[in-house]
């Protein structure tokens, strides 16, 4: 299973598969082309033979002793024509079959080639036995002379080019291999060398862990095919490390937030339980205690809130609402607090439908008017206009309140980020804006807030009218 | 023992308060920091009691200012935070002692006993002038081996001399170290507490041990 999964067997399979083809193919095409040469050149041997005997004959044929002169003929065969069974013959035959002529290679063994039956005055050329037992290549021609038709046959042995040819081919199958060998080593040692660059990097990765998320990848000294691979894992290294970072600063603001409570509870106990009290004093420190695990539990629903919010099983549910209803829902549901604080609201604008989630659409204006109110100035304002620009539905909320400075604009919206603890009289959790902004980004809008000086701030919140 | 109180988070003080009290000292509550920056310099406290997370000035800063301006007051910080580095942070800019919440109170009083002492350079929980023997940890008074009664207001006032015994204390200073701001300063009061302590502690021993120091104050000393 591993050899499988392998890179480096994987390219020694292919290349043992796809070389294997290679070197099998050319060393059967460098044979076949080497018997062809070879057999070619034997074959022209063999006609220039031919070509000479007849020229000889239609020599001797003008002179009219056709019959007479052959043996003078055969015995103008020189060299190895003369020597018996040398593997080189000719021999003439008549067109009733009769041999009229042979070389003496044939005449001192008294053998002869054998005969051609269909007779053709182009060349037929073949590979027969010779008499030696040898392979022969063996051409016949018919030429007209003017009292026959004779048959020119011309052989030359094979033997030696076979010998030849066969030396060629055990040298293939002795180099080819050797090489594929030394190359199957050479792939093994480029595999294990380009490998070890993976191997080297894979290690580093593999030093990083959750304790130094803030270590990147080199990407000096490395190959340009490994760069995309080292920028991706810092690329993903970094999403890592911010998410961890975020995950560890929530879990960090989480406790602190909710230190605060116990440290009541802790405390009210402590001193409480320092000495005997009356019923009065007991019913005291618990109505202190109860209240602080109300906000505990607060902070808490709210941190569920937010991860829940932040993560995958939110879902809104979509349907037309009217955002001047939703607005004049959640005015309704502030206005006694604020009337508490001698704070009045005013809305303005006209009924504009949308597609959203009305519930929560309402978690949010009521989360942003209550930051209104509850950070205002007495007898301070709240004023509220809704009104559409470019297929967006935009509410802006403004207050006559203390304002939020700049640097802190951009902060307001983290989780548990308070602007200032003593707004913390009102039990908020720090967690309203972030569930605010989690929930406008899941419908596609975007919440912005602009303050100046202390003049109040002006929370705007942009949601696309239909999606 | 007056100690001032700078916490933001209302219920909070008012418990820590409230404890304090009953441990007998008085309190100055401050619920920001600037209102604590202002406490800090303007009333001789003998301990404080700082939170650091504060609306307007963080208690870091008001720290880092009261230091500069020579206010030698022993200051306890209180944080929701506990790592190291808020602790390193918090001692350097001249806090005494560290405490993270949610703390246990009684450790808030020993600790704050301990900055007592530190100041007073008196090192035992257990003062000793003669045979008297005031146990600040759990407020018993006792001469030879008999155990003297006191009210908490009797015990607060021998409890000061006591840290500072061997020196003369004056009526405004004692006024000011018993008393929160909330009371009217009137000095009469401490001649009336100081005569209750002369009849429980020196009347029927040879040796009295609260003397007064005419035009000057109250002293405690051996002879």
């Amino acid at each position: 299973m591993s050899a499988i999964k392998s890179i480096k067997y994987r390219l020694i399979f292919w290349f043992l598969s796809v070389s294997s083809v290679i070197f099998t193919g050319l060393g059967i095409f460098l044979y076949y082309e080497l018997r062809e040469i070879v057999i070619g050149s034997v074959d022209r041997h063999i006609e220039t033979e031919i070509q000479l005997l007849a020229s000889w004959l239609r020599e001797e044929e003008e002179h009219g002793h056709l019959e007479m002169e052959v043996v003078e003929l055969s015995k103008a065969a020189v060299g190895e024509y003369a020597v018996s069974l040398s593997g080189h013959y000719y021999q003439i035959v008549s067109s009733s079959g009769k041999v009229i002529a042979r070389s003496p290679s044939l005449s001192i063994a008294n053998a002869y080639l054998p005969l051609e039956n269909n007779l053709s005055q182009t060349p037929r050329i073949k590979t027969i036995t010779g008499p030696e037992k040898g392979l022969l290549r063996l051409m016949s021609q018919s030429f007209k002379v003017p009292s026959d038709t004779i048959t020119i046959q011309a052989a030359d042995t094979l033997q030696e080019h076979y010998q030849l040819l066969d030396s060629f081919r055990n040298t293939i199958l002795i180099v080819f291999p050797l090489t594929f060998i030394f190359s199957w080593i050479g792939i093994l040692i480029i595999t294990d060398l380009s490998l070890r660059r993976l191997k080297i990097l894979s290690k580093k990765v593999g030093r990083i862990t959750a304790k130094n998320l803030n270590e990147r990848l080199e990407q000096q000294n490395m190959d340009s095919e490994l760069m995309p691979l080292v920028d991706s894992f810092n690329t993903m290294l970094g999403r890592l490390e911010e998410s961890f970072n975020r995950q560890g600063l929530f879990l960090s603001d989480a406790s602190h937030e909710l230190r605060i409570p116990t440290a009541v509870i802790k405390t009210s106990c402590d001193v409480t339980l320092g000495r005997e009290r009356g019923a009065k004093e007991y019913e005291d420190t618990l109505r202190t205690i109860a209240g602080m695990a109300n906000r505990i539990t607060d902070i808490i629903n709210r941190i569920l809130e937010v991860s829940r919010l932040e993560g995958s099983t939110f879902l809104l549910k979509l349907s037309d609402v009217d955002l001047m209803d939703i607005m004049q829902d959640v005015v309704r549901l502030i206005e006694p607090f604020a009337l508490s604080r001698q704070i009045t609201i005013k809305l303005n604008g006209s009924s504009m439908n949308i597609k959203a989630d009305r519930e929560r659409l309402i978690e949010v204006f009521t989360n942003i008017l209550d930051n209104a109110v509850k950070y205002n100035k007495p007898n301070g304002r709240v004023d509220i206009e809704v009104s559409k620009w470019g297929g967006e539905a935009i509410v802006e909320v403004a207050d006559t309140g203390m304002g939020i400075p700049d640097n802190e604009k951009e902060r307001i919206f983290d989780r548990f980020y308070r602007l200032d603890a003593s707004r913390n009289m009102t039990a908020g959790s720090g967690l309203g804006l972030s569930i605010v902004q989690a929930i406008v980004k899941a419908h596609g809008g975007r919440v912005e807030v602009k303050s100046e000086g202390d003049k109040g701030s002006c929370f705007i919140v942009y949601l696309p009218m239909g999606s | 023992m007056r100690i001032i109180l700078i916490e933001d988070e209302r219920q909070l003080a008012q418990i820590l308060k409230k404890g304090l009290e009953e441990a007998g000292y008085s309190v100055d509550t401050a619920y920001d920091g600037e209102e604590g920056l202002y406490m800090l310099e303007n009333i001789p406290a003998d301990a404080a009691v700082l939170d650091i997370m504060l609306p307007k000035m963080d208690g870091l800063t008001v720290l880092n200012r009261v230091r500069k301006k020579g206010v030698q007051t022993p200051v306890i910080l209180l944080t929701a935070k506990d790592t190291i580095s808020d602790k390193i942070k918090g001692l350097d800019a001249g806090a005494d002692d560290y405490l993270a919440k949610p703390f246990d109170f009684g450790e808030l009083l020993a600790r704050i006993r301990s900055l007592l002492r530190r100041k007073a350079e008196v090192k035992e929980a257990v003062i000793r002038i003669a045979d008297l023997e005031i146990n600040t940890a759990s407020h018993e008074v006792k001469r030879g081996n008999r155990i003297i009664p006191l009210s908490a207001r009797e015990y607060v006032i021998l409890e000061y001399l006591a840290y500072r015994k061997g020196n003369v204390i004056s009526r405004t200073e004692i006024t000011e170290h018993i008393y929160d701001e909330e009371f009217d300063l009137d000095s009469n009061v401490v001649d009336v507490y100081i005569n209750y302590l002369r009849n429980k502690i020196d009347k029927g021993f040879r040796r009295k041990l609260i003397h007064t120091v005419r035009g000057a104050g109250y002293m405690l000393k051996e002879e």
